[in-house]
């Protein structure tokens, strides 16, 4: 049973593979920058130091788990109000107001068994009616790209 | 004393201060010189969009730490994380209306970098708005209309940006949105990744764009009011 539950749960995106391991620190050093090339997304490197162990990661991913701690922050304030409200239960056996309130805090976190994400903030359309189109334009030909 | 009396001393102050502040809060000149100047100057919209997207025209490779320190908004004993307002960053912990925005989305930070400076005390409670930076694909139908809208600034809720280097290949430019506003604690603004910072005009065309989306006035509302 556990094992289905956690291949249901299993979120490819959320994988992270050990790439290529530093074994001090003026390895990577000698290396030059370019051996970081394999740390793209999804990919990490290790690097030992006499310090201690650091992990290197392409800001995209670190990203994306920064942001899910997030959200794993915000899902454990939900689950301190429903353990609260069963506290509050066990003292006040009987007590219909702890238990209204254990199963409103129940009901609310039943309705988002998962956290509500949208990836972007939509598509672009132009604004109002007005077409600005004087011909000059060619999109075939890619724009430069500064930084 | 009298209530005749205490009313028409309030009435002169509220005709003093409004003839005083006149159209200063609500004035939108900025975003106008802007639109003319694009017109006059830039016969189209491909000259426009080729000034606009020139290196260090709007956008300026990231404000460094020796920088800040130069001209005095980070001192020495200052951690060196920074960050500034209108900086072009990807966050995923940004939050719209309770939903986490991800999927690696371009923000440009509204708050003033005040907000975002030194104060620990600041930084560690407060939170800051975000306008997402939309992209523009060059597969979009309408993509020629929205470019040309863009390069002539004269959308009330957007502000043209190129395309960045990490965009997807099919992105011809960006637009901050104004009407796209997006909230995170300051200690993830500072976690963000930062991708560019908007040069002196950048920075002052944002102010003036942002602002008029948020003060313009229609020409009845302050009679509206009394």
């Amino acid at each position: 049973m556990n094992q289905m539950v956690s291949s249901t749960n299993f979120n490819p995106e959320l994988f992270l593979k050990a790439g290529i391991n530093f074994s001090s620190f003026d390895k990577l050093k000698n290396a030059g920058q370019q051996v970081l090339e394999p740390v793209q997304k999804g990919v990490f490197a290790q690097l030992d130091t006499k310090l201690g162990q650091y992990v290197i990661l392409h800001h995209s991913d670190f990203q994306k788990l920064y942001g899910l701690a997030q959200d794993v922050h915000r899902l454990s304030s939900g689950l301190t109000l429903i353990l609260n409200a069963v506290r509050s239960v066990q003292v006040h056996q009987g007590d219909e107001s702890s238990m209204m309130t254990l199963i409103s805090a129940a009901q609310m976190i039943g309705k988002i068994p998962v956290l509500p994400t949208q990836v972007g903030h939509g598509i672009a359309q132009p604004e109002g009616l007005d077409i600005e189109d004087d011909g000059s334009l060619d999109l075939t030909i890619p724009s430069h790209r500064p930084l | 004393m009298p209530e005749n009396d205490h009313l028409s001393i309030t009435a002169k102050h509220i005709a003093a201060l409004t003839n005083q502040l006149q159209e200063l809060p609500h004035d939108t000149t900025a975003a106008r010189i802007l639109a003319d100047y694009l017109k006059n100057e830039f016969p189209n919209t491909v000259s426009r969009r080729d000034f606009l997207t020139t290196l260090n025209v709007l956008v300026r490779p990231k404000v460094t730490q020796d920088e800040a320190l130069e001209h005095g908004f980070l001192q020495a004993d200052e951690p060196g994380e920074f960050i500034i307002q209108g900086d072009i960053i990807t966050t995923d912990s940004a939050y719209t209306l309770g939903v986490r925005r991800e999927g690696g989305v371009k923000y440009a930070i509204a708050n003033s970098s005040c907000d975002l400076s030194g104060d620990a005390g600041r930084v560690d409670k407060g939170s800051g708005v975000l306008f997402a930076v939309q992209p523009v694909f060059s597969i979009n139908p309408a993509a020629v209309s929205i470019i040309g809208q863009l390069v002539g600034m004269k959308n009330n809720s957007r502000m043209f940006l190129p395309a960045f280097q990490d965009d997807d290949p099919n992105v011809s430019c960006n637009y901050i949105d104004f009407a796209a506003p997006a909230t995170a604690s300051f200690q993830n603004i500072l976690n963000a990744t930062r991708h560019a910072s908007l040069t002196a005009l950048g920075w002052q065309i944002f102010a003036s764009l942002h602002r008029r989306w948020f003060t313009r006035e229609p020409e009845f509302e302050r009679k509206m009011r009394g």
